[in-house]
């Protein structure tokens, strides 16, 4: 009977210490708990100050570049560069060219159809423009065509350039459609919308992962972002830039008129090689050899 | 072998190889401001705005550089091997290294919406993944011994 009784006591002490273990596990586990989601509260409430502030102050409201008339001596510069010069420079220093892609034609009036889906703030559509506008202009004409700056609160602010919105494009070979989606004026934490993209359009800037400027070469090509250094835009204005593109030494003209070469090349496969005097130049099979 | 949870290891070594290559991503994207984004740019979601901005650099460091090697040193001693090593410096080591990315991603959601006033979201993306670690090991940290296993 004592030894039974020993057992017994021995036993409940085991288990009040069992259970005291237990509730040490417990109460260590709950501690534990408490913790981590003190923590998770604590970076959540400062993540959700930081946005109410961000959202409330707002931004500095950076002078916005109203679009102007391109003058004459720029549009020039950019457009009339000796086919030598075109020829020694070839695909000059530019890079990121137009990716072949396989898919429907895209065509509109019966001509291949070149679309640009871009934004008057953005400093790489501010960039592409130059090179675009050449090697459009070699197979036709624009009109209406303005300056503009990027943002002033981007990267690579103020980059001169211009803006295709309000303007028209007449050519027998192509038909080009561009749509700025918004303008360079912030409004909030965006910008003002300008042009609007047909839903079609919005899918394909989606599909190649929204990001401006694209450019799709009738369906069969495209091409996402600058094909040169932004940086070398710094600072200057249209005509400095338009004054440098016929040196075929600066590395204005190595960048900007190198990258026309090989939008034209592009485009002269759209176009079965027409016309000739575009496509059979020396500049252009400079720029098809890659 | 030291007691650890079994599935810290299988939690911390993944978080840590992935903000390890995102972190090498951005600072790759650091030095390419040239040509083209990486991320949609809408005005508020812009990545280069970010990644080229005056508070990109601590000292003349890029801050994804920073944390390229934050995340270096996460992975190694987040391997299983140092998880299981009895050292009781390694679990305070931890602690503090998550404690410290944490601050520093405040610091920076700080200055991307009050100062920079645009997102990156491969910055986000690094910032999650950085938060998820600070858990995990913080969790990992105060775990009772009856759930570790040998």
């Amino acid at each position: 009977m004592t030894a039974t009784a020993t057992t017994r006591a021995r036993q409940q002490q085991q288990s009040a210490e069992q259970r005291q273990a237990l509730l040490a596990q417990q109460r260590q586990r709950s501690r534990a708990r408490r913790i981590v989601l003190a923590a998770i509260g604590t970076v959540l409430a400062v993540v959700a100050t930081l946005v109410v502030v961000g959202a409330t102050t707002g931004g500095s409201s950076a002078p916005v570049a109203r679009p102007n008339k391109v003058p004459p001596v720029v549009l020039t510069g950019l457009t009339s560069i000796s086919d030598a010069t075109l020829a020694s420079i070839g695909r000059g220093t530019s890079v990121n060219p137009p990716r072949a892609i396989s898919g429907e034609p895209r065509m509109l009036d019966g001509k291949p159809q070149v679309l640009y889906l871009g934004a008057e703030y953005c400093p790489f559509c501010a960039v592409q423009r130059w090179p675009l506008i050449q090697a459009l202009s070699r197979f036709g004409h624009f009109m209406g065509l303005q300056t503009t700056r990027s943002a002033a609160d981007d990267v690579h602010p103020n980059t001169a350039t211009f803006t295709f919105h309000g303007a028209t494009y007449m050519s027998d070979y192509i038909a080009f459609t561009a749509r700025e989606l918004y303008t360079n004026e912030r409004v909030g934490g965006s910008y003002r919308p300008l042009d609007k993209a047909r839903p079609e359009e919005a899918a394909l800037l989606q599909h190649y992962g929204g990001s401006f400027p694209l450019l799709d070469l009738g369906g069969r090509f495209v091409q996402v972002g600058a094909s040169y250094d932004a940086n070398l835009l710094r600072g200057l204005e249209w005509e400095q830039i338009a004054g440098a593109l016929g040196d075929s030494k600066s590395p204005l003209a190595q960048s900007i008129d190198g990258s026309a070469n090989v939008l034209t090349a592009a485009i002269c496969t759209l176009t079965g090689q027409q016309p000739a005097a575009v496509c059979d130049t020396p500049a252009v099979r400079a720029a098809s050899r890659g | 072998m030291a007691d650890i949870p079994g599935w810290a290891p299988r939690l911390t070594l993944p978080l840590s190889i992935a903000g390890l290559g995102l972190s090498t991503y951005l600072t790759w994207e650091h030095y390419a401001t040239g040509t083209t984004l990486s991320c949609p740019d809408t005005g508020v979601v812009n990545c280069l705005k970010v990644t080229t901005s005056e508070q990109s650099m601590v000292f003349g460091v890029p801050v994804a550089l920073l944390g390229a090697i934050f995340f270096a040193v996460m992975t190694a001693i987040c391997l299983p091997q140092v998880w299981a090593a009895r050292a009781g410096w390694l679990p305070w080591v931890r602690l503090g290294g998550a404690v410290a990315g944490i601050g520093m991603v405040l610091y920076l959601v700080a200055v991307e919406l009050l100062v920079v006033r645009a997102i990156c979201l491969w910055c986000t993306a690094v910032h999650v993944v950085t938060f998820g670690l600070f858990l995990a090991v913080l969790s990992a940290f105060l775990q009772p011994n009856d759930r570790k296993v040998a």
